[in-house]
């Protein structure tokens, strides 16, 4: 066994380094385009319903997370649309909802949507908070919403994630 | 009703319009059920789920917007009114503005007419929440009514739009349900065609196979035909010389078949043939043993056997053909000959063990019937003997080769010559021997020269019969033995009543000798024949009475003179008590029956000491005398009538004979004084 070592050595040591970095984090790495964009105002986007309490979570606390661009199609829309936001997994991590099976986000019309773990641990799941560069106001369906980037994860093409494109996102909670 | 028989070129024809029919019948029916099925897809709605789901949130927002101008109407001062109208007015404006409605559009018509009227409405309540509080009344109002009747409208829609879907939906319900009936239909059309093309063609393949069997078999035995074995025959010697084996040919000729049939009917005939068949039928072995029926009464049987197999299946065959059977109540005797030639001994190809098998055959029928015979090269030459014979004989008959020997006849009461027997001898004209009747007679009776010697012999019988008229006494007979096939020819007759008149004899001069056989053969004709002989006047004797198939009912039957008791019945006669009764029976028959008996055969004193006794009519045999030429029989008549001055034209002869048949004339006549006494 110590002479298979000392053969060679150099390859053990570049597999026990993968071995590590796999072992640090399944951390899957999207090749999404950063974006840096001026501070945004501190206004409301959403809140957080969390252990019964209503966390408000400002523009700001979101773009500090790391802003990304997505170009992507819409099934609601014509045409190709550009939108910045965060990953949506970095919200949950910040409101410490990451590690749960589901969310559940409601819409000031009241809609509700269930996204499911999958969505956001499977692929870029986007909160996006400009469009083309453009803060979201209520009218252009903002001021936060979730975008499926269809270009860039070709797999979130599904029917089911269809309804799940929310906008208007007044509330966040862990949701079953 | 007229046979309508197809022709050839016309069976298809039928086959391909009765397909063709249920093809065009099929094609209809699918046809049919294609459009039943656009009918039903033409009639739902095509409605995408999203675009009825769509318009239904599109109503709610919008009526969302009414519900607010009327709260914002209410209070036009409230910051949370103006709050509320924004959040509503871009709820509104989103749906309509933003969110491409194209599927509900394509769906619903009517929402494409909707959705300017609610840009419209939009932007001028755009116009209002931007000037701010207080809101202005007045055009609150105004775009209250309107969006009032935008949603009115709207639910106009929705619901017409949804009764246009509940009648398509009731419409293609109908319109399925029918579908299914015709479905059903079609399938039981469909499956019953297929069912009656799979009946069809398998009876037709089962009709054809069925015909072939047929082709192949007899019609009335059921065995395999001659066009079988024309078929099949050289592929079986080739499977036996494969192999290293023998082929026997076993070629089975029925005897009397033609008698059975004339006498107890064609069915029996049938009936004897399917006994026949049967008894070939169970030696049948899938491959190596076929039994055929070559037609008529002939039958075959190949057989592949392996090399040292003898004569087993030709001795058992014999066996179980020739017995008595029961057939509708008659006991019938089965009788068949067979001949043997085997494969590669007795021929190489099937053509010379035919021929080979043949001549075995001709062999055991020579042979007497039923008999088994296997080719030996010696037959060959035997059979060329016998058409040797045959043609000899001929000859004989043309050059007159045949002359007649008589036998006297005594009464026992008087010891007087009351008749003679003709018999006919052959002198060969090379070697002056003569030949005795049975090397002749045989082979005669085989071929139709019994009917030509029969005649020759009547004649000469009747010439010396006719010369010997005023020599003899008036009851004294002369008798000539006719066979069986001569009876039946109507030439007979005619040469009978020909050679009485030609002649002069009288008919009563005249006795013909038949034999029982005549009556097993073909007992129709004999009844004629016999009545037609009696007509005429001549006397008839029943010879070798006892020796065959007696039957008391011939002697009732036909009109007979006289009964020859068989020489069997005497050999042996003092060992044999039994003898002696059957005897005596047999004369006490004949004289109650009126009929004169003779007895044949007497070869010593006892037995004519014993006839006597017995009150025997008359006797015949070697004892008394044994046939002797017409010269001696002459001279003795001559004698016997004393006539001297005749003496000169009948001298005696060298010979011996004639003091010896004095002689015994004499003991005669003293033994029957002795016993009178």
């Amino acid at each position: 066994m110590l002479s298979l070592v000392k053969k060679c050595r150099f390859m053990l040591m570049r597999s026990l380094l993968m071995l590590a970095f796999l072992a640090i984090g399944a951390m899957p790495v999207w090749a999404l385009e950063p974006a840096s964009f001026p501070e945004p105002p501190e206004t409301v986007a959403f809140n957080v319903q969390k252990d019964g309490k209503s966390i408000p979570i400002t523009l700001r606390q979101l773009e500090k997370l790391g802003l990304y661009k997505v170009v992507t199609t819409s099934p609601f829309e014509n045409g190709q649309l550009t939108f910045q936001g965060v990953l949506f997994r970095d919200v949950l991590k910040s409101v410490g909802l990451e590690d749960r099976d589901s969310v559940t986000l409601r819409a000031v019309d009241e809609y509700v949507q269930v996204i499911p773990h999958e969505d956001w641990t499977e692929g870029p799941l986007l909160l996006a908070t400009r469009q083309d560069g453009e803060l979201l106001t209520r009218r252009t369906q903002g001021p936060t919403r979730l975008i499926y980037p269809l270009k860039d994860h070709p797999a979130f093409d599904t029917p089911i994630r269809k309804p799940r494109w929310i906008w208007l996102i007044k509330t966040l909670e862990s949701g079953n | 009703m007229v046979r309508s028989r197809l022709r050839g070129w016309q069976i298809p024809l039928t086959y391909g319009s009765a397909i063709g029919l249920a093809a065009i019948g099929s094609a209809i029916l699918i046809v049919m059920l294609f459009v039943s099925i656009s009918k039903i897809e033409s009639s739902l709605p095509r409605f995408g789920f999203f675009a009825i789901r769509e318009f239904h949130i599109a109503i709610r927002d919008v009526t969302h917007l009414r519900d607010m101008i009327s709260l914002a109407e209410g209070a036009p001062n409230s910051q949370e009114s103006l709050d509320q109208l924004s959040a509503a007015n871009d709820l509104v404006y989103i749906r309509f503005g933003r969110i491409d409605g194209s599927e509900t559009i394509s769906a619903i018509p009517a929402y494409a007419g909707i959705v300017p009227r609610v840009d419209d409405a939009v932007k001028r309540l755009d116009a209002v929440i931007a000037a701010g509080l207080p809101l202005d009344q007045k055009s609150l109002t105004e775009l209250g009514l309107e969006l009032e009747q935008i949603v009115g409208r709207m639910n106009d829609e929705y619901y017409k739009y949804g009764e246009e879907v509940n009648a398509d939906l009731y419409s293609s319900e109908v319109s399925l349900k029918r579908f299914n009936y015709q479905i059903a239909f079609a399938l039981t059309i469909l499956s019953l065609l297929a069912m009656g093309t799979a009946v069809l063609f398998i009876g037709r393949r089962e009709t054809i196979k069925q015909l072939e069997f047929l082709a192949w078999r007899d019609a009335t035995t059921g065995l395999k035909n001659r066009a079988w074995m024309a078929a099949n025959r050289d592929a079986m010697l080739d499977r036996a010389s494969e192999t290293g084996k023998q082929l026997q040919l076993l070629l089975i000729d029925l005897d009397h078949f033609k008698s059975v049939n004339d006498t107890f009917g064609h069915h029996v005939g049938d009936l004897l043939l399917k006994a026949v068949a049967e008894v070939l039928e169970s030696v049948e072995q899938p491959d190596d043993v076929a039994a055929v029926r070559l037609g008529g009464d002939e039958f075959a049987v190949m057989a592949i056997a392996e090399q040292n197999v003898g004569d087993e299946l030709g001795e058992c065959l014999r066996e179980q053909l020739n017995r008595f059977a029961e057939l509708e109540g008659h006991q019938v005797r089965i009788g068949a000959s067979i001949g043997m030639a085997c494969f590669p001994q007795h021929g190489s190809d099937i053509s010379m063990l035919l021929h080979n098998a043949d001549s075995a055959l001709y062999k055991a029928k020579a042979e007497g019937r039923s008999g088994f015979v296997t080719f030996s090269p010696s037959i060959l030459s035997q059979i060329d003997m016998q058409l040797g014979e045959e043609a000899a004989i001929k000859r004989a008959l043309n050059c007159d080769e045949f002359f007649l020997v008589w036998q006297p006849q005594f009464e026992l009461a008087t010891g007087r010559m009351t008749g003679a027997e003709a018999l006919v001898r052959w002198r060969d004209p090379v070697s002056g021997a003569v030949r005795p009747p049975a090397s002749f007679i045989p082979i005669a009776e085989r071929s139709d020269l019994i009917l030509e010697l029969d005649k020759v012999v009547l004649g000469k019988a009747c010439a010396q019969a006719a010369k010997w008229m005023p020599i003899s006494a008036e009851e004294f007979i002369c008798s000539v033995n006719v066979s069986g096939k001569s009876l039946q020819a109507h030439a007979y007759l005619t040469h009978l009543t020909e050679m009485l008149q030609q002649t002069e004899l009288p008919p009563s001069r005249l006795q013909l000798e038949i034999t029982e056989g005549i009556f097993i053969q073909d007992s129709r004709n004999a009844l004629e024949s016999i009545g037609k002989i009696r007509e005429i006047g001549v006397n008839l004797a029943l010879d070798d009475f006892g020796s065959g198939y007696a039957s008391f009912g011939y002697l009732a039957d036909f009109n007979l003179n006289q009964l020859k008791i068989d020489r069997s019945f005497l050999a042996d006669l003092a060992s044999s008590t039994r003898k002696q009764n059957v005897v005596r029976g047999i004369i006490a028959l004949a004289k109650s029956l009126g009929l004169n008996v003779v007895a044949e055969g007497v070869e010593n004193e006892a037995q004519l000491d014993f006839l006597i006794r017995e009150h025997c009519h008359g006797a015949q045999g070697f004892f008394m005398s044994e046939p002797v030429e017409e010269r001696l029989m002459t001279n003795y008549l001559i004698a016997r009538q004393g006539r001297a001055k005749h003496i000169e034209k009948f001298r005696l002869g060298p010979s011996a004979q004639a003091p010896t048949l004095l002689r015994k004339a004499n003991v005669v006549a003293k033994q029957s004084r002795k016993t009178a006494n």
